[in-house]
């Protein structure tokens, strides 16, 4: 049995989606560790996939801090050049539409084999695209691996400002990261100094269509990573398919990932479920809420059709 | 005496037609009428009162299979009508773009041919699969380069929405390589069923289907309108054209017809060669053989172009809008394909003309096909994919 295959545990899958198995990693790079949010799992795998011909195209988000009209606003983009991975490292904390840009990378970048980061949100769009392709023709069988990204909550880019230059006194540009955890959120600057706000007080910015989102392990992707139950520094994967186990097993044998049982780690998967649970509780309460109201339920538009 | 023989509707093409042939006694046609049947959909009223942006998209939609070359000569009258010059690599990813739908469009007339001169199934089966891998390959330029296989996008006034990247460049050119293969065959293929079919039915290649029309054609793989003279160009009512002694026939035929110095021209692949390379093919089945010949040659060209072509150039001009009228033309698949567009200041349509290509061979398919036997009709027709 693969070290990986050992350590991997498994939740409830209500909470987190079919999945193999859940554990704890980190690249073993620190020219990657340097850029990326948590452990780097998400970089990791773009850059070896495409080095290893695997990929031919993988799809992320880039935002430049020093932008002078909307810094830090990230935009899709399509990146075939492993060297070119890390540009997009790091959480932006506000939508950037990656799924966009899948069938550009089909088109006119030639992609056979994409891979795309994305939120819940964006995987699920994704899947619903490779099940009834409108508007995706030769799309939907280009796609190598789909990689989650844990999500409570995203922003739209005017709130993000606002939460950082009004609320934590930070001009974007200033912005080195910005990171959620242990109940705030934080900013860190260019010259190394840190503030944060209590996560409550960043309620009123969120994004309308997260409060009836329900998906926050990306219960679609072939695996997803995240911050949350993992130490600073490392990720929590959720392995979902066959495809993606066997990539992280051979980044495993060749060095790239170090790895540990989420079992022997603080806080621990409880926590993912717990959080995981929390935000299928207050969303679907929203859902129930709206449909008293007479709103169509999200997803189900099409039955009131 | 002659008699009467109605072919509707007429299949095997790309259009919809009627064929009204009056044939003597022994059968041969006297007199030939070539119907468009396609109902009118009103694309040149449409065009008027709207932004240039959203015209030069809808009249893609004209044609199902060579939307490209519509998107394409509505952009360059637009782009001539507004004083807009495309970048280089924009000129040269459309041109690409086309004639990815050129090579496509070609072979599926091959296709649609096949039952005219072969019978044996195996021999029929091998050529449907290796023009639809022809096909593939000519659709995936369009889609990597247009943007969408179908009605491509990327087609815009100014250029093209986006380059395409230098993994994709590669790509192209390898498979254009492997396409260039396959045609080498299916056009030695074409040439051997045409003379097999001209020898089994004892005809003369040089005479079978003969007319003495001109022939009209402005770019061997792009479109010049330097080169249309609309002043030598009107458009007639098929009453005007038939006459009142054929106001029967007249009134089937939707659309007007497009004549040149007042008489029929032909136009698409055949004329290309005749005015391009000084050829004079006059026999009719030549077509065929021209047709494929020029899918190879279309092949060279995207392979010519991926090569000039700067991944990393500009592909789409920025422009504002401005009063003029503009005249754009492409070489489509089938022939002359032009648009003539006249906007305001604010670049809202005003006037929008299409002649597109095929309605130019309808009046010579007619031609060809007087005096030679009926039962040759359709297979005539089919020489032109209309
Ligand atoms: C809006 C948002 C909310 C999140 N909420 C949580 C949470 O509640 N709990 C949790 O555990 N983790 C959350 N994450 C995930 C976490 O921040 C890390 O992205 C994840 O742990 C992967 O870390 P990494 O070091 O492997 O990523 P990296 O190697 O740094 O790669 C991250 C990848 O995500 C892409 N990306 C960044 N921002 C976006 C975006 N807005 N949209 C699409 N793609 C993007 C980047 O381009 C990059 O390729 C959230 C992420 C986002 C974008
Ligand atoms: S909370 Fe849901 S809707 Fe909002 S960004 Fe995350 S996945 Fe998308």
């Amino acid at each position: 049995m693969s070290e990986l295959k050992e350590i991997m545990v498994k939740g409830d899958e209500g909470l987190l989606g079919e999945h193999l198995g859940v554990f704890t990693a980190r690249s073993t790079e620190r020219r990657i560790l340097r850029v990326t949010q948590d452990g780097g799992i998400v970089s990791s795998i773009m850059v070896y996939g495409l080095e290893e011909g695997k990929f031919d195209g993988v799809i992320a988000a880039v935002a430049d801090p020093d932008d002078p009209e909307e810094p830090w606003k990230p935009r899709p983009v399509v990146i075939t050049d492993p060297d070119e991975v890390l540009e997009a490292a790091g959480t932006k904390y506000t939508y950037c539409p990656n799924v966009s840009v899948l069938k550009e990378a089909v088109r006119s970048h030639g992609c056979e084999r994409v891979a795309m980061v994305g939120t819940p949100c964006q995987v699920r769009a994704v899947r619903k695209a490779q099940l009834l392709p409108v508007g995706m023709r030769h799309v939907p069988d280009k796609i190598e691996l789909l990689i989650g990204i844990i999500c409570m909550e995203n922003f739209p880019y005017e709130g993000l400002k606002t939460m950082v230059e009004q609320l934590c006194g930070v001009w974007m540009r200033e912005v080195a990261k910005m990171d959620i955890g242990k109940g705030k959120f934080w900013v860190y600057t260019d010259d190394g100094e840190v503030k944060s706000i209590p996560i409550d007080e960043t309620h009123p910015f969120e994004g309308e269509p997260c409060h009836v989102c329900t998906d926050y392990c990306a219960e679609l992707s072939d695996l997803t990573a995240g911050s949350v139950g993992s130490p600073d520094g490392w990720s929590t994967v959720i392995v979902r398919t066959e495809k993606a186990l066997e990539l992280l097993e051979e980044m495993v044998e060749q060095g790239l990932l170090e790895v540990k049982s989420i079992e022997e780690v603080k806080p621990g998967l409880g926590l993912v479920e717990k959080l995981a649970q929390a935000k299928k509780n207050k969303n679907q309460k929203e859902i129930e809420e709206r449909k008293e109201l007479g709103l169509p339920e999200p997803g189900k538009v099409h039955e009131q059709l | 005496m002659s008699e009467q023989v109605e072919i509707q509707p007429t299949t095997r093409h790309e259009g919809h037609g009627k064929l009204v042939l009056y044939v003597d006694d022994e059968g041969y046609v006297e007199r030939a009428f070539y119907l468009n049947t396609s109902a009118i959909r009103g694309f040149e009223a449409m065009a008027k009162g709207r932004p240039a942006e959203f015209v030069q998209v809808a009249v893609m939609r004209i044609c199902g299979i060579c939307q490209a070359t519509h998107g394409t000569a509505s952009a360059e009258a637009f782009e001539r009508a507004m004083g807009i010059e495309p970048p280089r690599d924009g000129r040269l990813l459309r041109e690409l773009c086309a004639l990815g739908n050129r090579i496509q469009s070609h072979v599926l007339h091959q296709l649609l041919v096949l039952d005219d001169f072969v019978e044996e199934e195996k021999e029929k089966v091998e050529a449907i699969k290796r023009i639809q891998q022809i096909r593939k390959i000519g659709q995936y330029v369009v889609d990597v380069v247009g943007g969408e296989g179908i009605h491509p996008p990327n087609i815009r006034i100014g250029g093209m929405a986006e380059n395409i990247s230098e993994s994709a460049r590669k790509r192209l050119y390898r498979r254009l390589r492997e396409a260039r293969e396959l045609m080498e065959e299916q056009h030695e293929f074409m040439r051997e069923i045409v003379e097999r079919f001209a020898e089994e039915n004892d005809l003369d290649l040089d005479e079978f289907g003969r007319h003495d029309q001109p022939f009209m054609a402005t770019h061997p793989t792009y479109g010049d309108p330097e080169r249309l003279d609309l002043d030598r160009v009107v458009e007639v009512l098929p009453i005007e054209y038939y006459g009142e002694e054929h106001k029967e026939e007249a009134y089937e035929h939707n659309g007007q017809i497009p004549l040149y110095d007042g008489v029929p021209v032909e136009v698409g692949p055949r004329s290309r060669y005749v005015v391009f390379d000084g050829v004079d093919p006059r026999g009719v089945l030549y077509i065929h053989i021209l047709r494929s010949q020029e899918t190879l040659a279309a092949i060279d060209r995207c392979l010519n172009i991926l090569e000039e072509l700067n991944t990393s150039g500009k592909t789409l001009a920025e422009w504002e809008p401005r009063a003029g009228t503009g005249v754009g033309v492409h070489e489509a698949p089938r022939g002359t394909n032009v648009h003539i567009a006249t906007v305001n200041e604010k670049g809202i349509v005003e006037d929008y003309r299409i002649i597109a290509a095929s309605t130019w061979n309808f009046p010579v398919v007619e031609k060809a096909i007087e005096g030679e036997h009926q039962e040759y009709a359709e297979v005539i027709m089919r020489c032109y994919d209309i």
